[in-house]
């Protein structure tokens, strides 16, 4: 893993973005920054509400009308991009960034078949001399053996896995620099989903993109993810190396979500006290007091600063001893 | 907000004509029927006195009769015959689409053909062909104008139910032992019963406008009565001579029938428990 | 006497596709197994496995096909709806669709009650508010609408509703996947807090294998309509059994877990209409025999069974 700084390959800095109606403004996600380096996979992990769904579409520029993105500095694949430019949005569609959707089977367009769908894309490529042979040899390269008759069909006529493959091919089409998954294998079973990740996994050794894999599984981030990022109401709260951030956690909320999981045979959980702070009223502290059982008054009107130790950086007034393993391991 | 003061704005004008109508024997300043010998077609304002008669504020009509009386009352007419074939099709269309959406099968196949053949012939010929069978008067005008918006109160219901049905609080409820009527009357029925609502002040402004096209075609009230429809087909002939008896009915019914269209769409997005404001 | 007992369930859906063409499909086979009072079973298996059709069979919202399915002792056939609601009750996966939303939340856990209609209105609502109560919802709330309640609240109130006619049996269709994890968390305790109150028995549908294991004492294991592993959680889960089982055992990602390539599972459940003859896993199976096609043993030790040609392995003798 290449240091991360030198010469950032994707670089996200001080990215915020509001949401804005008649009546009140709200933050989605509040000065969030992040490096990632080439080749690497980053894991963001985070409840519903946390803004994690939001950062892939914002560096799309697929945010509705009434979202207000702030940012210093975001760069893709090496390049420096405008997100209010339309024509660096187009530059970076397909080509550099390219996103991978919750639900497969509405994220491809019902009325097209497959083949059609990948060879508009590919016919934009113009390093792709027949689309045909390419898009049989993407579809291969997903894992799917039959493409010659699969490019005849039409996404309802495949199962979840199945389009979810043809949503990475048709990804992969445009090479990308940076691949965004979003949710990619929730609506696919568990047995699926390790084949699609797996996949996954092959083709960004194969591609070299920087995979951005965005989950609330934290199972999954510490399977497949080199680093990974934890997001809270907008606010990153912890981020490091996968395994030691999920193993070794600092930060009280990480801690607390890993302990609700069922983990352990016996006993009951514990879960987080409390609900996700309303965006319109955020805490003007930590946004996670309120529900930390570590909490002291000072969290309350005191913004915690970034604490690293090493590979690993915190936002917390007062994180948990280093080294503590936690949760009872198992297999 | 504009269309929150688009929606009271309309409810105020709807509840003004409404009221108008129900006190219309009070505030009426004549007898809609009395004709006023030598007062034809006096136009507004005018023509007070001449032989005992009245100032005819909106003018007299080709029999000398007072115009805006006989629009006071046209809006009795014109109002319930909109309500009354709304009423009609609501509760016949309303348990058709119930029975179809609930159950489906052929029962659904058979009846929604019908209702394509309704729908199929034009709305004005449909209410035309009710007429000549029924023969003409104000009772059969009020079928014949529900006859023809049956079709869509039949659809709205049926999708809904369909829509509604397979949802899991439905299914909730079966479980739970609720039978058919409880099933359709406390379960689905509070969460149907929003779009017909709406679909029913739209389907008022038709009606009035049906029964004023059957007026105006001599095939809707017969005169004397005073409805909206059958005025404005009396004052076409004077149309250069007296614009009043043309104009004035006419803005009766368009400001009637904006207005109704206008507070059927506010109402839809006040019936939406999403859009209600959380407390 | 078992509580409840499938026998040699079968359930096929036709389905005509045209004039002179029928199709059948398979939803369940040859489903034979019982509960005692009290025990919690886990269902788990992949979409399309027959988990929910299992469960629809209980509520009486489908008939089974073939086999008798016996609630203390007697044939479900002959029990009414209503007579059954008090005995079974059902959580739906989504909370925020099995919730009238025109109806307030107090309204929702009275509908058994009102369905029943015994009591007045006075003692209903006594009941619903009690309820609420029990499941931490606060009383201020009884005319809240479901949409203005968080997704861990809506669930509670399924869950409150559930208990109002408090029932034997507690059916669970993937209560907590629509839920974040932290929430996640106060569902689950609150149902198995309940489960200890109240004895009841549960069957609870789940892909998620942790939860099983932390909720249920007992795990049924389907593919593709057909039992593969059924037995004590704890056992089924330590040392499975059947090649199905190990594979979706190691197809959950976890935090604790050493990334090694481990055998996952190829392909995909087939198509339901091309059911395959023998052991319906076999088009999957890693380590599928030529002896597969025929129908697989039924196999048994303590506190277990399955279904699978290949001969049993790790298992303390008996």
């Amino acid at each position: 893993m290449s240091s991360p700084g030198a010469n950032p390959y994707v670089k996200v800095q001080d990215h915020s973005i509001t949401f804005r109606n008649q009546k009140s403004r709200g933050y989605a996600l509040r000065n969030f920054s992040f490096t990632a380096a080439k080749g690497e996979v980053i894991g963001i992990v985070g409840e519903s509400g946390s803004g994690k769904s939001i950062l892939g579409l914002s560096l799309l520029g697929l945010l509705p009308e009434s979202a207000i993105v702030d940012t210093r500095e975001v760069i893709l694949g090496g390049e420096k991009i405008l997100l209010t430019s339309k024509s660096d949005l187009r530059k970076v569609r397909g080509p550099i960034l390219g996103m991978i959707f919750q639900d497969p089977v509405n994220s491809l367009d019902p009325c097209y078949t497959i083949g059609y769908q990948l060879k508009e894309v590919l016919q934009r490529n113009p390093k792709v001399k027949n689309w045909l042979t390419e898009a049989r040899q993407l579809l291969e390269g997903v894992g799917i053996a039959d493409g010659e008759r699969r490019l005849g069909s039409y996404p309802h006529e495949l199962s979840g896995g199945l389009c979810q493959r043809v949503q990475i091919a048709l990804a992969l089409a445009q090479n990308p620099k940076v691949l965004i998954a979003d949710e990619p294998t929730t609506a696919l079973d568990v047995t699926i989903q390790k084949q699609v990740m797996e996949l996954l996994m092959r083709k960004r050794e194969e591609y070299d993109f920087t995979l951005i894999l965005i989950s609330h599984d934290l199972g999954l981030i510490s399977q497949y993810c080199d680093r990974t990022l934890v997001l809270y109401a907008g606010e990153k709260m912890e981020e490091g190396p996968a395994v030691e951030v999920l193993r070794h956690s600092r930060h009280p909320y990480t801690r607390a979500l890993l302990e609700a999981l069922p983990y352990h045979d016996e006993g009951l959980l514990k879960p987080i006290p409390g609900l996700v702070p309303d965006l319109r009223e955020m805490p003007k502290g930590c946004v996670f007091y309120g529900r930390c059982e570590r909490q002291t008054e000072m969290c309350q009107t005191v913004k915690p600063q970034l604490t690293t130790d090493g590979t690993h950086g915190f936002f917390c007034h007062h994180p948990h001893p280093v080294k503590e393993q936690h949760g009872a391991s198992r297999v | 907000m504009k269309q929150k003061a688009l929606f009271y704005i309309s409810g105020f004008v709807i509840a003004v004509v409404v009221l108008v109508a129900i006190a219309a024997p009070l505030i009426a300043p004549q007898d809609p029927y009395q004709v006023f010998e030598g007062q034809l077609m006096v136009a507004p304002l005018s023509g007070a006195g001449v032989n005992g008669a009245p100032t005819f504020i909106l003018g007299s009509d080709d029999l000398g009769r007072d115009l805006l009386s006989r629009l006071i009352y046209g809006a009795q007419n014109s109002l319930m015959i909109g309500a009354l074939s709304t009423l009609f099709s609501l509760l016949i269309g309303g348990l058709l689409g119930l029975v179809c959406g609930y159950w489906g099968g052929s029962v659904d196949f058979v009846i929604m053909r019908l209702m394509d053949l309704l729908l199929s012939i034009p709305s004005t010929l449909l209410a035309i062909l009710v007429v000549a069978i029924l023969g003409p008067s104000l009772t059969n005008t009020i079928i014949a104008v529900g006859v023809v918006s049956l079709p869509f109160f039949v659809r709205v219901t049926r999708a809904q139910v369909m829509n509604e049905k397979v949802k899991d609080y439905v299914q909730a409820s079966r479980t739970m032992g609720g039978g058919l009527v409880h099933v359709l009357s406390w379960t689905l029925f509070p969460n149907v019963w929003p779009p017909l609502l709406v679909q029913a002040t739209l389907s008022v402004s038709d009606g009035i406008l049906n029964a004023a096209a059957l007026g105006f075609l001599g095939l809707g009230a017969q005169p004397p009565t005073p409805e909206w429809g059958v005025m404005l087909s009396d004052g076409r002939s004077f149309l250069e001579s007296a614009w009043w008896l043309v104009t004035l009915p006419g803005i009766c019914l368009l400001a009637t029938v904006l207005c109704l269209n206008l507070f059927g769409d506010g109402l839809r997005d006040l019936l939406d428990p999403k859009a209600r404001k959380a407390r | 006497m078992a509580l409840l007992e499938f026998k040699g369930i079968n359930k096929v859906f036709t389905n005509r596709r045209s004039l002179t063409e029928i199709q059948h499909l398979v939803a369940l086979e040859k489903i034979h197994f019982s509960i005692e009072q009290g025990q919690t079973l886990g269902i788990v298996g992949e979409s399309g496995s027959g988990k929910s059709t299992l469960a629809k069979l209980l509520m009486k919202l489908e008939q089974p096909s073939q086999g008798e399915l016996l609630l203390e002792g007697r044939d479900i056939r002959k029990w009414s709806v209503k007579e059954l609601s008090r005995e079974v009750q059902m959580v739906f996966q989504n909370p925020l669709s099995s919730l009238n939303p025109r109806k307030t939340i107090r309204q929702v856990i009275e509908e058994p009650l009102i369905i029943e209609g015994q009591l007045k209105s006075a003692d209903r609502r006594k009941i619903a508010l009690d309820l609420m109560d029990r499941v931490f919802l606060r009383k201020e709330w009884e005319s809240r609408y479901p949409h203005e309640l968080s997704g861990g609240q809506r669930q509670r109130v399924a869950i409150a509703r559930a208990l109002a006619l408090k029932p034997k049996i507690l059916v669970c269709d993937e209560p907590v996947s629509a839920l974040d994890v932290s929430v996640q968390a106060q569902v689950l305790n609150l149902l198995k807090e309940l489960q200890a109150e109240y004895k009841w028995t549960m069957l609870f549908i789940s892909h998620d294998l942790h939860v099983v294991r932390w909720l249920c004492s007992e795990v049924l294991v389907l593919y593709f309509g057909s039992i593969m592993e059924h037995g004590r959680t704890s056992e089924v889960f330590k040392n499975p059994q059947h090649p199905y089982t190990k594979a979706l055992l190691q197809s959950v990602p976890s935090i604790h877990l050493d990334r090694v390539a481990q055998s996952g599972l190829r392909g995909e459940i087939p198509s339901p209409y091309s059911r395959p003859a023998g052991c319906v896993f076999q088009t999957r199976c890693v380590a599928r025999l030529p002896v597969c096609t025929q129908p697989p043993p039924h196999l048994k030790s303590a506190h277990r069974e399955w279904f699978c040609h290949l001969p049993p392995s790790n298992l303390p003798s008996t």
